[in-house]
């Protein structure tokens, strides 16, 4: 009984089991999980690029690459120094518990040194037994800490120098307090070099002014820094002179450091310096290119040193050929001959930050080499910028009496201060940016006139010839439709070189006549699309206008095309389409930079700043596709019967 | 008499006129036809037996430029790096196309929408998406390795790698399959739900209703398809020239790079037009292939239009 049962119980559930999976329920949510997992790849795959590439574009260049991404676009948060235009980065900092926003007024670095003459109990040991270094603080100290395992037990010591036979020389830690103390890293490189012998060994070490007395210490580490921080509106009072009129006027104490004090040659009161940078005087490369002139040595004469915009010069007066005068400013001075320009055409003459400088390409005038920097970004200004004069060193300064407000803290407390920001400058920028010679609006506009010209021809030519082939009875007619539809898939390579050759003949290119002109002999794609549409519309409405008297192409114009709308319509999005993204051939026939469209502009924006200027390329590639994909919102029926029509023969 | 005679006539010379309009109509796009088309194919057939370097006029060199070619171990390596792009890129394509175009076709919420996403990538300038993964592929920071990351994959260098720039340029060429989903979806769409129905009647489950009824149906939309993707990716250029410039060390040198370079860097006329003619042959005898082998597994209705 028992036995017999069991193996149909078995069954039984088997089949349930069979039924529950060919049940409709199971198979529909089976259908259902499929579907949406394949949705949801699909979306992840077609849509984070594109997020990607917008989140980007809105990013300062270096948020785009970090890891972890930075997924909505951040900004520093700065202030202006004073009415130059440096920014000044702020931090926060957690200060009584609560966050502060602070900028950096100085930095000190600090190292340990060891006293020479108070040092003892050397030894000498193999480096095999000395584990690996630990900074650790010691009373108000910070040592490089290793232990030693000897004779079963481990002591701490700190490696002061590598002896022979690979061995080190140790002090263990309680020795060493005594003679160790910490000190500022400039102080300490400051001092003479010296030859020390302690214990035998031979060490390198520096004399340094302690209390005024000269001690011999070696310094052994571990360096660290401490910052001085204050309130971000210290920055208003900032003022930018050049390191030549700064002299050091000792230190003052902030907490556990101090600030270097500063004097200004012919200016009262004491100062603390923010940071030094260099600098270097531009000017604007149309003003250089339309106003700078080549001027012979023996041409000018009152060489000295001049004021424009702030900026100090070598200046002249340069007498021109024509006997006239005029006080000019050498901007790059030759052997031979100088690039001069009148100060009266120099207003775009300013300093700035050599850090934006770094890209710089070499040009030449009259074989007198500079450097150009082209999309150079200051504020909301973007400008190809020749490098004029020499570089210098400036300092940022404001009056010592910030150090009230100052505090110190360790530079590990302080985190950039950011806020999300979306960044359009990538976008100015972008526009802003010279490329191969042009500006990117000029291949918008190439991309337009084309996009024109090319619409006027194909609507032209292929509403006769549609017409032609959908209505008009002709012998020989199907041989020519047939050779129409065997046309559509011809691989173009075949008539690129040809074709390149024609229009070489006819002395175009380099002109646009090559990217629009065959648009006016039609096209087979767009031809037989609005043949398969003329073939729906009624005959009964053309015996009308006909029996009225009307001629062929009055019949077009007035019965064929007002009821022809849509398939118009879809004949001048697939032109746009075509003409907007085309590449090959404008890269042929073109090579005047004004003349590229968009496709052309944006491989050379790429060439050019693919690795300077992520964000400005990154943006110039979403403003190329812009119209594209404003023109799909407006139009996208079109666009999906147009597609269907391309891929649904067969 | 006179006006059935006048008439007669009438009709004839009526005829005559329609058919002369016919000729007028069509004659931008004839002229067009034999000045931008059939003159330059057979140009360019007449080039590719000469050496020209479009200075001096073409020099009749017979086969040379075809033995040339056969012996240019860089044709050759442009031929296996086109047709491993072609291998890659279409069926993937295909069958990407194909899933989402299946999922979109069922009653979902927001096909529209789900539809726009998807096709809109297919719409946009190929030298702006190449500029756009050429940073997705960055080895460092760039948004695949990142997401290869969260998965505790360390990814290749992509672009930059010998091995992985050919994987790295189909995978982005599976990113424009937008038009084909719209396509296969619009096919879809037209087949009859009762064909459907009987297939469950039949006791057909989803697979079989896939395989007997859907396959069948869409067969001719998808052979059009492949024939058409096919042809694109074999002359492909764009990607490679802007991402890659057929690097690293030729492992993306398409078919079309080279030829460009001989014909528009080297201006060697005669041997790109051989080159051109190879690969019209090339892809002709594919699609040949392709619709000989269509009748096997293309299913046509019986009333073929």
């Amino acid at each position: 009984m028992d036995i017999a049962t069991r193996p149909t119980l078995a069954a039984r559930a088997a089949t349930n089991w069979k039924s529950v999976r060919s049940s409709k329920t199971w198979q529909r949510s089976l259908r259902h999980a499929a579907s949406y997992i394949v949705l949801a790849l699909g979306a992840a795959f077609m849509l984070f690029p594109m997020l990607w590439m917008i989140s980007a574009s809105l990013k300062p260049a270096w948020q785009i690459f970090t890891d972890p991404p930075i997924w909505i676009p951040m900004h520093w948060e700065a202030v202006r120094a004073g009415n130059t235009n440096r920014m000044i980065n702020l931090w926060t900092v957690e200060v009584d518990g609560q966050s502060k926003k602070v900028i950096e007024i100085g930095v000190r670095r600090y190292t340990t040194v060891v006293n020479a003459a108070l040092l003892q109990n050397l030894q000498t040991v193999p480096a095999s037994e000395v584990g690996d270094a630990v900074a650790t603080t010691v009373g108000d100290l910070t040592l490089n800490v290793r232990p030693w395992a000897t004779n079963g037990e481990t002591r701490q010591v700190v490696a002061l120098a590598r002896g022979d036979n690979d061995t080190l020389v140790v002090v263990a830690v309680n020795d060493l307090q005594a003679a160790a103390l910490r000190m500022p890293l400039d102080e300490v490189n400051a001092g003479d070099r010296a030859s020390l012998e302690v214990g035998g060994v031979e060490f390198r070490g520096r004399t340094v002014q302690l209390d005024g007395n000269p001690v011999e210490v070696i310094p052994i580490g571990p360096e660290s820094q401490l910052s001085v921080v204050g309130a971000p509106e210290i920055a208003a009072a900032a003022t930018l002179v050049s390191t030549e009129n700064l002299a050091d006027a000792g230190f003052a104490p902030v907490g556990q450091t101090e600030l270097p004090l500063m004097t200004i040659n012919g200016q009262p009161g004491e100062f603390v310096m923010l940071v030094k940078e260099s600098w270097q005087p531009v000017i604007n490369e149309e003003q250089f290119d339309a106003n700078a002139v080549v001027a012979p040595r023996s041409q000018l004469a009152d060489v000295q040193p001049i004021t424009v915009n702030g900026v100090t010069m070598q200046g002249a007066t340069y007498t021109a050929a024509d006997g006239t005068a005029a006080p000019v400013a050498i901007l790059i001075s030759g052997t031979q001959a100088s690039v001069v320009i009148p100060i009266t055409s120099a207003d775009t003459l300013r300093l700035a930050q050599l850090g934006g400088l770094t890209s710089a390409r070499g040009d030449q005038l009259q074989r007198i080499p500079f450097r150009v920097q082209d999309g150079f970004s200051e504020g909301s200004e973007t400008h190809s910028v020749a490098l004029v004069g020499e570089s210098r060193e400036m300092a940022l300064v404001v009056p010592a009496s910030v150090i009230s407000e100052a505090f110190d803290v360790n530079p590990g407390e302080l985190t950039r201060a950011m806020y999300p920001e979306l960044r359009f400058d990538g976008y100015r920028e972008a526009l802003q940016t010279k490329v191969a010679e042009t500006y990117f609006p000029t291949f918008f506009r190439n991309s337009f006139v084309l996009v024109i010209l090319n619409t006027i021809g194909h609507v032209l030519s292929c509403v006769v010839v549609g017409y032609a082939f959908a209505r008009l009875r002709a012998p020989g007619k199907n041989f020519f439709f047939v050779i129409l539809l065997g046309t559509m898939m011809l691989p173009y390579p075949v008539t690129l070189v040809p074709i390149y050759e024609i229009f070489r003949d006819l002395n175009m290119v380099n002109t646009l006549w090559p990217l629009f002109l065959r648009s006016f002999f039609g096209n087979a794609f767009l031809i037989f699309m609005l043949r398969q549409f003329f073939t729906s519309i009624p005959r009964e409405l053309e015996d009308a206008a006909r029996i009225d008297g009307a001629n062929t192409l009055q019949i077009i114009t007035r019965v064929i095309v007002p009821l022809s709308k849509p398939a118009i319509a879809t004949v001048i999005i697939f032109t746009f389409w075509w003409t907007w993204n085309s590449f090959l051939e404008p890269f042929i026939f073109l090579s005047s930079p004004e003349l590229f469209p968009v496709a052309v502009g944006l491989n050379f924006f790429k060439d050019q700043y693919m690795t300077i200027y992520y964000d400005r390329l990154i943006a110039a590639s979403v403003l190329s596709m812009l119209p594209m994909i404003v023109l799909f919102f407006f139009a996208q029926r079109y666009f999906i019967e147009g597609i269907q029509l391309t891929g649904l023969k067969g | 008499m006179i006006a059935q005679l006048r008439k007669l006539n009438g009709g004839s010379s009526l005829a005559r006129r329609e058919a002369l309009s016919f000729y007028i109509l069509i004659l931008p796009w004839l002229v067009g036809f034999l000045v931008f088309l059939a003159y330059p194919m057979l140009r360019s057939l007449y080039l590719s037996f000469t050496s020209y370097d479009l200075l001096s006029p073409p020099v009749w060199v017979g086969f040379r430029n075809f033995e040339r070619i056969f012996s240019d171990a860089n044709f050759w390596q442009s031929v296996k790096v086109t047709f491993l792009y072609a291998l890659g890129s279409v069926p993937g394509g295909t069958i990407i196309a194909l899933a989402l175009a299946m999922v979109l076709s069922q009653k979902l919420r927001g096909v529209n929408i789900w539809r726009t996403i998807f096709f809109i990538p297919s719409i946009l300038s190929s030298i702006a998406v190449a500029v756009l993964w050429l940073f997705i592929f960055r080895p460092e920071g760039g948004l695949l390795n990142m997401v290869l990351g969260v998965f505790g994959i360390q990814g290749p260098d992509w672009l930059l790698s010998e091995q992985w720039a050919l994987p790295a340029l189909i995978l982005m060429s599976w990113w424009s399959v937008g038009g084909q989903i719209v396509i296969y979806l619009a096919g879809l769409k037209g087949i009859p739900e009762v064909l459907y129905e009987a297939a469950e009647i039949d006791g057909a489950n989803d697979l079989a209703k896939f395989r007997f009824v859907t396959l069948p149906m869409l067969s001719p939309t998808i052979f059009f398809n492949v024939v058409l993707a096919i042809i694109g990716a074999l002359q492909v250029f764009d990607a490679g020239y802007v991402m890659t410039r057929g690097g690293p060390n030729d492992a993306t040198l398409f078919y079309m790079l080279n030829l460009y370079e001989r014909a528009f860097q080297m201006a060697q006329m005669g041997y790109a037009s051989a080159l051109a003619w190879i690969l019209f042959v090339i892809i002709m005898v594919i699609t040949l292939l392709v619709i000989r082998s269509s009748a096997a597994w293309v299913y046509y209705e019986a009333e073929v239009r």
